[in-house]
């Protein structure tokens, strides 16, 4: 029995570890530029897709997740340089059309160019055993994932909250035309803000690829389970993210194992109960 | 950390959320026929161009294709014209195509359709309309039953129950007693389970566990911790596409690879995916009307021209494009390349006794459904692919269709 639990347990969090990293880069964007940017799993799929391209170069998984991050974080630049920011001061519906638009569009283009059939990449050797926790063997690939998800929640958190970048940010979150008429440039704060998103979001496909695969369709997927992290977590709130994900991963993990025929409820049922006791979202109470 | 986010709420953001994605993401891809000339027979070719069958439908139609043209588009100096539509994978999209098929552009004869959901109704319509299709897909059992026989239905491609009924005898004469059985949370996923363990149940093995995960599943890990749990010597799975990377992956992954078998319905471990699957899929069991490495002349020269053609590995689904595209040029062939009236080609599809790269087929006359062989496939490395071959061959496996 406790051979049971600690096995689905780590289960539970190598998947909420990689819900967190889907909703990161989602919340983190949509905290500081209030944009739905719905076109984030296409930055995940499109960061799997870098990834595979650079790892069929070089068979480097390395090269594969600088390639991913970086080519995720240019095209989110791109995007918010070209597009995003004439948006900034249109209502909600005009940016969910514009970036809906936009994930049809990346899809289209890695169909074309990537095609139509399933890929993966391998894990790396090094991590590709087997490590023994109480008695069971567990992928040692996974429990890296979970460092990589707690190690970037930690590092975004302080970021936002010790830095001195940080601290514009969430300036200009509160009040923009103060803080561009104190002489900072928030355009291309902004920009760079939108880029990390983006960034993360390929990051998390490339690490995700070899668990989830790559096709089309992933994109769209990937976007719901985000969608309802974030909403679970409340809007813009990176530590709210992070146990959200831990909660919904290890509920639906629990699920699958001790009642199966429930297991795609279980996910929907919760958003549903966080939506009914706390209705007005913690994004309309105060700012810390 | 909070930050205010003026004038959007989580329900907002949740509904405009969910209206985007359920909005459509098809496209049509239409092919038009070429030029009318004097009498040429038509043929209506179905498959899903895009959406989430697009790979499958592609395959299809390439197989379709490379028939034809190696029989230089026509039949007994007939021209063969192919007029390919999209059915999207959705049913009413397939029977709208069907409809202009056989009412705008007057096809001799329909050929294809891969989701059983399009199946069901296009069947009653084709008996309605009287016109005569051939299906390389919808595999669904209860399409092609005693009960609903009608004339000008055929099923060229295979039952799920003719797949993997044989599988169990098999599985249970090579000595394996204690089976754990999983598949894909819906009708498909099912019947295979069920057809397999009624002949590996009879020869005396057990099921010691079993559970069906949703279509679409990420993450297995939670099936899998329970299935070492149970420890059983084999793992029966019915998973297909995507589902079937991450399942052979994750199984591998979890390290159970070297002490369970596994084994499954064929599209479990076939061509298309076995290039994601990579070394997991080694030694992987399964059950499938066709294996890449059947050792028949027909079947190497299929494969080696389709990878010349398409600079692509056959899978399945190509196969079955191309049988199918030969059932309805050997009808053809027989009626001296002109279709007098339905009744006519319907008989001579009946009569069909051709030989394929699957082997030798027919068709029975109680269901309709096609009688051929079933092969157990064992995937190896081949060099630096990895390709199912052939353990054992099932001759003449029939589906009672009762």
């Amino acid at each position: 029995m406790l051979d049971f639990l600690i096995a689905q347990t780590l289960n539970g969090l190598v998947y909420s570890m990689l819900l967190f990293l889907l909703a990161l880069g989602l919340s983190l964007t949509f905290g500081m530029l209030r944009v739905i940017n719905l076109a984030h799993g296409a930055f995940y799929l499109m960061g799997a897709y870098f990834g595979l391209t650079a790892w069929n170069l070089t068979h480097s998984f390395w090269a594969a997740i600088i390639v991913a991050t970086a080519g995720a974080a240019i095209v989110g630049m791109l995007l918010e340089r070209s597009w995003l920011q004439r948006f900034y001061v249109r209502n909600e519906l005009d940016q969910v059309i514009l970036t809906f638009g936009f994930a049809l569009v990346f899809a289209d283009i890695m169909k074309m160019l990537w095609g139509k059939d399933i890929h993966s990449i391998p894990v790396p050797p090094l991590l590709s055993g087997a490590v023994q926790i109480a008695g069971t063997y567990f992928p040692a690939y996974r429990l890296i994932l979970v460092g990589v998800g707690v190690a970037l929640f930690v590092a975004t958190w302080l970021a936002i909250e010790r830095t001195r970048t940080g601290a514009l940010i969430r300036a200009s979150v509160a009040d923009r035309v103060m803080v561009s008429g104190l002489g900072f440039n928030i355009r291309l704060l902004f920009t760079y803000v939108f880029g990390f998103g983006t960034a993360i979001a390929g990051l998390a496909g490339v690490l995700g690829a070899p668990i989830t695969g790559i096709y089309p369709g992933l994109d769209f997927e990937v976007l719901i389970t985000t969608l309802i992290v974030v909403v679970v977590g409340g809007l813009g709130n990176i530590s709210g993210a992070f146990w959200a994900a831990l909660l919904i991963g290890l509920a639906e993990t629990y699920g699958k194992a001790l009642y199966p025929a429930a297991a795609s409820f279980i996910i929907f049922g919760l958003m549903a109960a966080v939506l009914l006791i706390r209705a007005w979202g913690r994004d309309e109470e105060d700012v810390e | 950390m909070t930050m205010k986010t003026r004038g959007l709420t989580r329900r907002t953001l949740l509904a405009s959320g969910t209206a985007a994605a359920g909005l459509s993401l098809s496209p049509t891809g239409v092919f038009s026929p070429a030029i009318a000339q004097a009498k040429p027979l038509r043929v209506g070719v179905m498959a899903p161009l895009s959406g989430v069958y697009a790979s499958l439908g592609m395959n299809k139609t390439n197989g379709i294709k490379m028939f034809f043209n190696e029989q230089n588009m026509s039949v007994e100096g007939t021209k063969i014209e192919l007029v390919i539509e999209d059915t999207e994978a959705k049913p009413q999209e397939g029977l709208r195509k069907a409809r202009k098929l056989v009412e705008q552009d007057n096809v001799d004869v329909l050929l294809g359709v891969i989701s059983s959901a399009i199946g069901y109704g296009l069947k009653e319509y084709v008996n309605r309309a009287k016109k005569v299709w051939v299906t390389t897909g919808a595999a669904a059992d209860g399409i092609f039953k005693k009960a609903n026989n009608n004339p000008y239905a055929y099923r060229s491609s295979l039952s799920v129950y003719q797949a993997n009924e044989p599988m169990g005898t098999w599985m249970a004469e090579k000595g394996f007693k204690r089976v754990f059985v999983t598949g894909p949370d819906y009708a498909m996923g099912r019947e295979a389970i069920v057809a397999f363990e009624k002949t590996f149940r009879a020869k005396g093995a057990e099921r010691v566990g079993e559970v069906y995960a949703p279509l679409g599943t990420n993450d297995f890990a939670p099936y899998l911790t329970e299935i070492k749990r149970v420890n059983p010597d084999v793992v029966y799975a019915s998973y297909a596409g995507s589902d079937a990377v991450r399942f052979v992956q994750q199984f591998a992954a979890f390290g159970l690879q070297n002490s369970i078998k596994l084994a499954g319905y064929g599209y479990l471990a076939e061509e298309d995916t076995f290039e994601a699957q990579g070394a997991a899929a080694v030694g992987v069991y399964s059950a499938l009307n066709w294996a890449y490495g059947i050792d028949t002349p027909a079947n190497k020269a299929f494969v080696a021209n389709y990878r010349k053609t398409y600079n692509a590995i056959p899978t399945v689904d190509s196969v079955a494009g191309y049988v199918g595209a030969q059932v309805v040029w050997n009808a053809f062939k027989k009626l001296g390349g002109k279709v007098p009236d339905q009744e006519a080609l319907s008989k001579a599809v009946l009569e069909t006794k051709i030989d394929t790269p699957r082997g030798p087929i027919s068709f029975d006359p109680d269901t309709r459904n096609v009688i051929q062989n079933i092969y157990i496939r064992e995937a190896v490395k081949d060099g630096n692919e990895i390709h199912n071959k052939v353990l054992a061959t099932f001759e003449a496996v029939r589906d009672p269709g009762v």
